[in-house]
This record gives C-alpha cells, sequence and structure tokens, in this order.
C-alpha cells in the first residue's frame, strides 16, 4: 500500500470517527434539550429498615431509567436520594436539604410511616412542595397535609382485617414496638375490637423500645396470661427475626399467633419456619397478573430481590412514579396544579383504577390474609 | 414457675450488666476515670466475631478473633486516655472515652451498616433445668459471669497483684513511691477489660442480635451499679449490678390484677431503684463507714 493510500485511508477513518462522535454529541445535545424535573427521594437507606428502603431505590430507579430512556419521552427525571433512616428527625433533616439546599419540590417519599408523618407538617407549611409516597400506611397521614399523598392503602384496613381475625378468640394479646407505624396499627385494632367486639379481652398489651432485641421476659408475660391469640407487631427487619428466633425458643407456647407485613417475607419466616407455622397475616393484597409478574421479574433480574416490599409495594411505587411524572410534566412546579389533580382525577395503573377522591389514601385497596406455611406466606382464597 | 423463669432470663441480662460493670470499676480502680467506651469496644468484639463468622472460620478462631479486636481496642482507648490519667483530669478522660466510643460506634456502623446482626446463625437450642428454659448461651453467659467475677474478686482480694491494684486506689503516689509500675499496672488492666468487653459483646450477640449502639444501655447500667455497689468495693458492685436489673424485671412480670407495669418502664425503675439505694447506701451497698481525716 502506498503512503498516499495509507494517508486517505487514515482520512476516511479520522473522519467516520468524527462523524460518529459528532452523531452522538448531537443526540446527547438533543436529549439534554429535554426539560429535567428533579425529585427528592426519601427513604431509609441504612438502619433496620436499609433492605427496605434499597429496594424501594432499585425499583425507582429501573422505572425512571425506562422513562429517561425512551426515545419518545418528552423530559427526563432526575432522583436525588436522601437517607430517611426510618426516623421523623433523619427524614425532617432530608426534607429540609432536599427543599432548601436542592431546591426540589416534589418528593417521593417517605418510605416509613415515621418519615411520611414528620414531614407531613413541613409540606403543609411549605407552600411550594407536594410528597406522594408510594409506601406509607400510617392512618395518621390522612389529612396530614393537603400536598401528601400515599398510594399505599391505609392501615385502618389493615388494622380492621387483623382485628377481624383477632375477634375469632376470647382473650387476646399484644406486642408491640414503640414506632409510628406499629402504634398506630395497635391503635386501630384495639378501638376496632372495642367497637365491635367488647367481648374479646386483651389480657396482655406489651410494648417495647425501638433497638430492643431481647423479648424473652415480654413474651413469657404473654405466655402467663393464657391469651388465645397473640398479635405480634414488631417493625419489619431485625426486631422482628429477633422476636421469631425467640418465639421458636418456647415451642411449647402454641397460641394463634396474627401479625403483619413484618412476616410476610420468605426470609425471615425461614430462620424458624415450624414458630411461624400457621401464623395469619394481614397484609395488602398481593399481585399475580401475569404481565407485571414478568416485569417484576425483570426488575429483580437486573436489581435484586424485592422481597422486602412485596408484589403490593412495587406495583405501589411503579403507579406512583408513573403519575407523579406525567403530572409534573403537565404542571411543573405548580404544585397546586397538581395537588388538584391528584385529589380528584382517576389514573390506571398496576394497581388498577386509582383515584384518591380528596382523601390522603388512595381509595378502594383492601387487605389480604394470608397463612404461613412450611416457612412460606400463602394467600387464603376466598370460598 | 413464671416468676422462675423470669428471675432466670433476667440473671443472663444482669450478667452482661456486671461483666460490664467489672470493666468500669477496673479502670476506675487503676486510673481513676470513668470510662464509658467499655460499651463501644463490647460491640467492636462482637463485630470481630461477626466478621470473621462470615469468613467460615472456625468458631474458635472467631471468638479468638473476637477477642483480640476487644483487646485492640481497649488498648487503643488506653493509649488515647493515657496522658489525661497522668496529668489526672478525669472529666477531660470522661470526655475522651465519650468520643473514643462514639467514634468507634461509627467506624462499626460505617463498616458493617446500622442494621442489626446475628451472631447465631440458627434458632438457640435450649434446654431444660428444674423445668426452667435457658438457652446455651446463656447457661455460657451465667458461666462466664461466675468466672469472670470470681477470679476477679479472688485477685482484688486475696493475690499481691490485687493489693497492688488497690494500694494505686488508694493512694497513686505513695504505690509508686513504693515502686509499682503503674503503666505496665494500666496496660495489663486495659487489655484484661478489653477481654471482658469482648466476651460480653460475643455473648450479648449471640443470644440476642447486635448493633453498633447495642453497647450503650449495657454501659449505662454497668456505670450505674459501679456507683450504686461502690466505686471501691467490687463485691458492691456484683450485687448491685443483679439487683438493678433483677427487681425491674421482678416487678414488671408480677400480675397485679387489673394493672400491671409495662416492660418499657424497666429502665426507670431502674434509676429509681438506683436513688433508692444511694439514698440508704450512700458510699455503696456493701461498704463500712470509714473514719474521715
Amino acid at each position: 500500500m502506498t503512503l498516499r493510500h495509507t494517508l486517505a485511508a487514515g482520512l476516511l477513518t479520522a473522519t467516520f470517527i468524527l462523524v460518529g462522535c459528532q452523531s452522538v454529541a448531537t443526540d446527547e445535545i438533543a436529549s439534554s434539550d429535554l426539560p429535567t424535573y428533579k425529585i427528592g427521594v426519601i427513604a431509609p437507606l441504612s438502619g433496620d429498615a436499609g433492605a427496605y428502603g434499597q429496594e424501594g431505590k432499585n425499583i425507582l430507579d429501573y422505572r425512571v431509567a425506562e422513562l429517561n430512556a425512551d426515545p419518545s419521552a418528552a423530559y427526563q427525571i432526575e432522583l436525588v436520594y436522601e437517607d430517611g433512616k426510618c426516623d421523623g428527625a433523619s427524614a425532617a433533616a432530608a426534607f429540609q436539604k432536599l427543599t432548601e439546599v436542592d431546591g426540589i419540590k416534589h418528593i417521593l417519599g417517605g418510605l416509613c410511616s415515621s418519615e411520611t408523618l414528620a414531614i407531613a407538617p413541613l409540606v403543609e407549611a411549605n407552600q411550594h412542595v407536594i410528597a406522594v409516597t408510594p409506601w406509607s400506611s400510617s392512618p395518621d397521614i390522612e389529612g396530614a397535609s393537603e400536598r401528601v399523598f400515599s398510594f399505599s392503602y391505609s392501615d385502618e384496613v389493615v388494622g380492621q382485617g387483623i382485628a377481624d381475625v383477632l375477634s375469632g378468640y376470647k382473650t387476646i394479646a399484644l406486642i408491640s414496638e414503640q414506632n409510628d407505624y406499629n402504634e398506630a396499627l395497635r391503635r386501630v385494632i384495639v378501638e376496632t375490637l372495642a367497637a365491635s367486639h367488647p367481648d374479646v379481652q386483651i389480657v396482655a398489651d406489651e410494648s417495647f423500645a425501638k433497638g430492643t432485641a431481647d423479648f424473652r421476659n415480654q413474651l413469657e408475660k404473654l405466655k402467663q396470661s393464657g391469651a388465645e391469640a397473640v398479635f405480634l407487631n414488631p417493625n419489619a427487619g431485625t426486631t422482628a427475626e429477633a422476636l421469631l428466633r425467640q418465639l421458636a425458643e418456647m415451642p411449647d407456647w402454641k397460641p394463634q399467633f396474627v401479625s403483619q407485613i413484618s412476616y410476610n417475607n420468605p426470609d425471615i419466616l425461614a430462620v424458624a419456619p415450624r414458630a411461624a407455622e400457621g401464623m395469619i397475616l394481614v397484609d395488602s393484597p398481593g399481585l399475580s397478573d401475569a404481565e407485571f409478574v414478568a416485569y417484576r421479574d425483570g426488575i429483580i433480574a437486573e436489581k435484586d430481590t424485592l422481597n422486602n416490599l412485596g408484589t403490593f409495594f412495587t406495583a405501589s411505587a411503579l403507579d406512583a412514579v408513573q403519575v407523579y411524572t406525567d403530572l409534573i410534566h403537565q404542571h411543573g412546579n405548580d404544585v397546586e396544579a397538581i395537588r388538584n389533580a391528584l385529589a380528584t382525577q382517576t389514573f390506571r395503573g398496576w394497581l388498577g383504577e386509582l383515584s384518591f377522591g380528596g382523601h390522603s389514601f388512595v381509595q378502594g385497596i383492601e387487605a389480604a390474609k394470608i397463612v404461613v406455611h412450611d416457612g412460606k406466606p400463602k394467600p387464603v382464597t376466598a370460598e | 414457675m413464671f416468676l422462675a423463669q423470669i428471675f432466670l432470663n433476667s440473671l443472663v441480662l444482669g450478667t452482661h450488666v456486671l461483666l460490664l460493670a467489672a470493666g468500669l470499676y477496673l479502670v476506675h480502680t487503676v486510673c481513676r476515670v470513668i470510662h464509658p467506651a467499655v460499651g463501644a469496644i463490647a460491640v467492636a468484639g462482637g463485630y470481630g466475631y461477626y466478621l470473621l463468622a462470615q469468613l467460615d472460620l472456625p468458631s474458635w478462631l472467631a471468638v479468638l478473633g473476637g477477642l483480640a479486636i476487644g483487646v485492640g481496642a481497649s488498648l487503643a482507648s488506653l493509649a488515647l486516655l493515657r496522658p489525661f490519667i497522668l496529668r489526672q483530669q478525669p472529666l477531660v478522660a470522661l470526655l475522651a472515652s465519650l468520643a473514643f466510643g462514639t467514634a468507634l460506634e461509627a467506624g462499626i456502623a460505617i463498616a458493617f451498616g446500622s442494621e442489626g446482626r446475628f451472631l447465631a446463625s440458627s434458632v438457640l437450642p435450649t434446654f431444660d433445668v428444674l423445668g426452667l428454659r435457658l438457652t446455651y448461651v446463656g447457661l455460657a453467659t451465667l458461666v462466664a459471669g461466675a468466672v469472670i467475677a470470681g477470679i476477679a474478686a479472688g485477685v482484688l482480694y486475696l493475690l499481691p497483684a490485687g493489693r497492688i491494684l488497690r494500694a494505686i486506689a488508694q493512694h497513686r503516689e505513695t504505690a509508686e513511691v513504693l515502686g509499682i509500675r503503674q503503666w505496665r499496672v494500666q496496660l495489663v488492666t486495659f487489655a484484661v477489660v478489653g477481654l471482658i468487653c469482648a466476651i460480653v459483646g460475643m455473648l450479648k450477640g449471640l443470644q440476642t442480635a447486635i448493633t453498633p449502639q447495642a453497647g450503650m444501655l449495657p454501659m449505662v447500667m454497668g456505670f450505674l451499679a459501679l456507683i450504686v455497689g461502690g466505686m471501691h468495693d467490687f463485691r458492691g458492685v456484683i450485687v448491685a449490678a443483679y439487683l438493678l436489673v433483677l427487681v425491674p424485671e421482678l416487678l414488671i412480670a408480677i400480675d397485679y390484677g387489673s394493672f400491671s407495669i409495662a416492660t418499657s418502664w424497666q429502665l426507670v425503675l431502674s434509676f429509681v431503684l438506683a436513688l433508692i439505694l444511694l439514698l440508704i447506701r450512700p458510699r455503696g451497698l456493701l461498704a463500712t463507714a470509714t473514719r474521715t481525716t
């Protein structure tokens, strides 16, 4: 090959490379022309509930990446995460940082009810911010702020479901963690039983501080009470597992155990399957739609397990992202317009038809009854 | 049977408090400082065991590793506190110890996360003791408490080493004039305290779960036991450690008919009991009156 040919080939190659870079640059320039909306996310990224927060982050990252990569996308979304640590003080600090330092108007979160309850008065005081939580369920969120919406069911529904299960027994005992979510659930159960089933006697009502890991004396007290049914009300994570492990040390004690989402997790149940055998759980309904299951499997394949959040909260997160980002694109930073839309319109998502009807919670979601068998939670199908 | 079971469970809890109180006592005896970092050192020992167990090493090696980390953390705290000990600045030493403990907890949280860890890989097996239930870890805790407290008391009151410690506690300058090398005594004491704390951390982590902040409450209870028991009387510390745990737990367990005391009152009851005991026996539970010049 002559020098001239070599030079020509080199020039051609360089030209192709430059054109390729140019078109890439053009694409990048084109995509960066799209409006970018920042959404602040408050969720526990560390601590006992860190596993839940991490799964929530995985779901949001997956969906937002999909939305951003869509060639027909008319906008881009950027998620800015702050660790709420599943406690009010950290969530409030996270909120201040997102809104006052980062200037963000749109909040996704909290994940834990204690986080959402902590930021609700801050949202109410700050007229230019709106918060949508896919996951928080404490009934105290209802009416906490005009600009806080939850795509979850309210624990009022779960609490009434649990009270319904407990009403089948003459004597019951409760053991609850001192935490916004657990205390609200306990309150709903006690009030529902007092109002609708006054013949049910609460023979023991124990509570323990967050971070407690030794429940042996309290469990002995519950056993001594002779209750026919025991409602286990720890927060999810290490506390729930520690409680189950110590229950397993008392195989001779066999009341009917009833619980909530904390035990709707095969990973925790696998620690002591015999102790959990027959436990009745009342939790969000599961989703078995094939298309949704396949989509969820795609998230799991790319990101990791979603065992902690389960199908319902995965769907609620996806629906919240879709509805919220669409409204943000329609109305930008006009939080009043977004608020009106959420309060009055009906949307469609994995959870079906979604409407708030002027409430803080999505309406019409019922709790599901689940029984633990062989270390696995299995929905009870209606007869 | 119910109260007996509560008593047995509470003995295990009381032993954790006793062992940390023993650590506080030894440091105070030799150095005249309060060393709240013992709680964090215990947690470090527990996480040391956890780390090595996660690497699939044999249990005995994980235990040795936990002990080594406890001793290392304790000796590191001595290095930090020594200037203040030499200058007889107990308040500054207390602050330094708090700072060390906080930094150690923060480091553990960064390395391992702040969620709880279970040192036991599965549900703890239990055995029957006269109709009462006890885990094997609980039994190990009671035995460790008895052995360590027995050895400590024996050394303190029967052996020359104990006389050296008590001499330093009574009059440091005279002890130095008599040729007692305090630096060596401090080194050995902190190493022993590190061992004791690591044992507590591992036993507590095996019995329940361990978090970076798990040492705080037992340390506070241990400090209370030290004050109530008498800062110069180890026998009083042993009695105080068990009293401050057993009495509240039994009061909470008793059925008063329509009235009951919730478990969340346990710490409040411990402090109220401590105040009452201090009012009755201000010099310590088993202390005898001494003439003051």
